[in-house]
């Protein structure tokens, strides 16, 4: 299968699962559910393959607060999303803003709106809300929320666990 | 009359401590070479900066939220004031999601006014920078002949959108309204007429010395810096990377089209003046053949009244006049989206603005913010 996503950084990164999408109806190739502790590696991996950040923004729902990562490549489409949960009780997630510079602003953005608190960042400070805004827009209500797998209908779970082994197989080739 | 001399909450996160030989300088929040209400905190050793911070939020409008308060027709008219000067693109980067979410086929000739109207409003957003940036510089003269050319399109956008600046003439499967033939007749017009005007810029600016010494090799910014930023648009062609939307991740027509995607190696802000520049030229040539290739038909697809998309995400990315422009939208299948996200192109440019401007002049700083091309409206949402 061509077009698989650098299977040489996908080794280095356990997902627990794996989504293929639709790219003309999601504009996004991969979508990559990530554990908290995977995804600096996830990004620094991607990062070093020649991808860029495009953005990052949160999601409110049942289950938590979504985090979505995406990432581009200059020149050729093959956007690939990191995606990972947190509880609404503790919302806590490494920073990737010492890999990816661009992420900086980014997550002072999702700390204003979701009020997500990215341990290690150098500077969380709000960077659109006032400094004594008070409380976060973006997170809804709790009977408004609706399950965060309702959005993923355009995509077929592949579902590929990548085991922490020495010389992991390349995914491409079991395809 | 008691004067806090502290500073604010910005400032004093920004001066830990008192300083020694240094000055710490704020620019803006009103200052005219930010264009709109940008504030940079800089420190200042002699006439060189040490470190910079852009202090941003004063046009912040929280157009995200509003998204999830509106039903997807209501929200139209917001995208035309994220970004003033390419509202269009923004109008098409959130039809385009609301239709690729939908699956809405755009009739084709729909597609060609939006194409043509987009390009024309790329055309205005690049003279209005040019003749800014210009400014920026100490030259007052050529914002006038910018803006006699803007005129002469902003005339042509208002006969098929309605306004004059914030347009929000697109619609969920398709335009408002069609063109009709004093419209063409006046692209044509103005298509013929603008290589003129762009000799007679170069002659008056591109090649004027002093010009030259203010933006060559200032502000340079090498491809690593701008992946690690995140920049896209001129500011990276800028660095000589040809990367391009409607070339990359070709959406509506633009696959039709014969055009080139100018770059220069320079990385300095000339590099980024001059990109912008051949970009006008390119988007007269992509003008010039769309009227060619007009066919008569409807520009309105058939789409239901109140739209409701089902449940689904999508990511939508147009090629703006400051770079990628994304919308991410998730429907619950509601008549209100549940989640919109806008990627503004000038939040990630102006993010390398500190790295960019430590160790140069204060005037060079200008130039340098001059030519990334800022939008305040559009970094702030």
């Amino acid at each position: 299968m061509k077009d698989w996503i650098p299977a040489e950084w996908l080794k280095d990164v356990e997902s627990f699962d794996l989504a293929a999408c639709k790219n003309e109806a999601t504009g996004t190739k991969w979508n990559l559910f990530l554990q908290h502790q995977r995804l600096r590696k996830a990004a620094r991996a991607l990062f070093d393959a020649g991808y860029f950040l495009e953005d990052i923004t949160g999601m409110d729902g049942k289950e938590g607060i979504e985090v979505i990562y995406h990432f581009n490549q200059y020149e050729k489409p093959s956007r690939v999303t990191l995606r990972t949960l947190i509880v609404h009780e503790n919302p806590e997630i490494p920073t990737i803003s010492d890999i990816i510079p661009a992420a900086n602003w980014h997550e002072r953005e999702c700390y204003d709106f979701f009020g997500i608190t990215f341990t290690g960042h150098p500077n969380l400070i709000p960077l659109l809300l006032p400094d004594n805004f008070g409380f976060h827009p973006l997170l809804k209500k709790e009977d408004k929320r609706v399950s965060l797998f309702d959005s993923l209908s355009n995509c077929q779970t592949i579902g590929v666990k990548v085991p922490c082994v020495e010389s992991p197989e390349n995914p491409s080739d079991k395809e | 009359m008691n004067f806090n001399l502290d500073g604010d909450f910005y400032s004093r996160n920004f001066q830990q401590g008192p300083t020694e030989n240094t000055m710490i300088l704020n620019l803006g929040p009103q200052h005219p070479s930010t264009h709109g209400v940008l504030r940079v905190l800089v420190e200042m050793d002699g006439e060189y900066i040490l470190r910079a911070e852009p202090v941003l939020g004063y046009l912040h409008r929280m157009h995200e939220k509003m998204g999830e308060s509106k039903t997807y027709n209501q929200f139209i008219p917001n995208m035309g004031r994220v970004d003033y000067l390419h509202a269009l693109a923004w109008n098409w980067a959130y039809v385009g999601a609301v239709e690729q979410l939908m699956g809405i086929e755009v009739p084709e000739r729909a597609e060609y006014v939006r194409v043509i109207s987009c390009e024309l409003n790329r055309i205005m957003s690049h003279l209005l920078w040019w003749g800014a940036y210009v400014m920026d510089l100490g030259g007052f003269t050529p914002i006038l002949y910018a803006f006699d050319d803007r005129e002469r399109a902003q005339d042509l956008l208002q006969r098929i959108t309605g306004s004059r600046l914030t347009y929000s003439s697109f619609r969920i499967g398709g335009v408002i309204q069609d063109m009709d033939d004093i419209f063409l007749d006046g692209v044509k017009a103005f298509c013929a007429r603008m290589p003129e005007r762009l000799k007679m810029y170069k002659n008056l600016v591109t090649d004027n010395f002093i010009f030259r010494k203010r933006c060559e090799e200032i502000g340079e910014i090498p491809v690593e810096m701008a992946r690690k930023y995140g920049a896209t648009g001129p500011v990276l062609r800028g660095s000589g990377v040809a990367d391009d939307v409607r070339r990359a991740e070709p959406y509506s027509i633009y696959d039709r089209f014969d055009f080139s995607i100018p770059t220069q190696d320079t990385t300095d802000a000339m590099g980024r003046y001059l990109v912008r520049l051949d970009e006008i030229t390119q988007s007269l040539a992509i003008i010039t053949q769309a009227v060619d290739q007009l066919s008569e038909g409807p520009i309105r697809a058939k789409v239901p009244k109140v739209i409701k998309p089902p449940k689904g995400e999508t990511y939508f990315a147009v090629e703006g006049a400051r770079g990628k422009i994304g919308v991410f939208l998730v429907s619950d299948g509601s008549n209100v989206p549940y989640r919109i996200k806008l990627r503004s192109p000038s939040l990630s440019n102006l993010s390398l603005f500190s790295e960019c401007a430590k160790g140069s002049l204060l005037a060079d700083a200008i130039s340098i913010l001059g030519s990334l091309d800022l939008v305040i409206p559009e970094i702030d949402r």
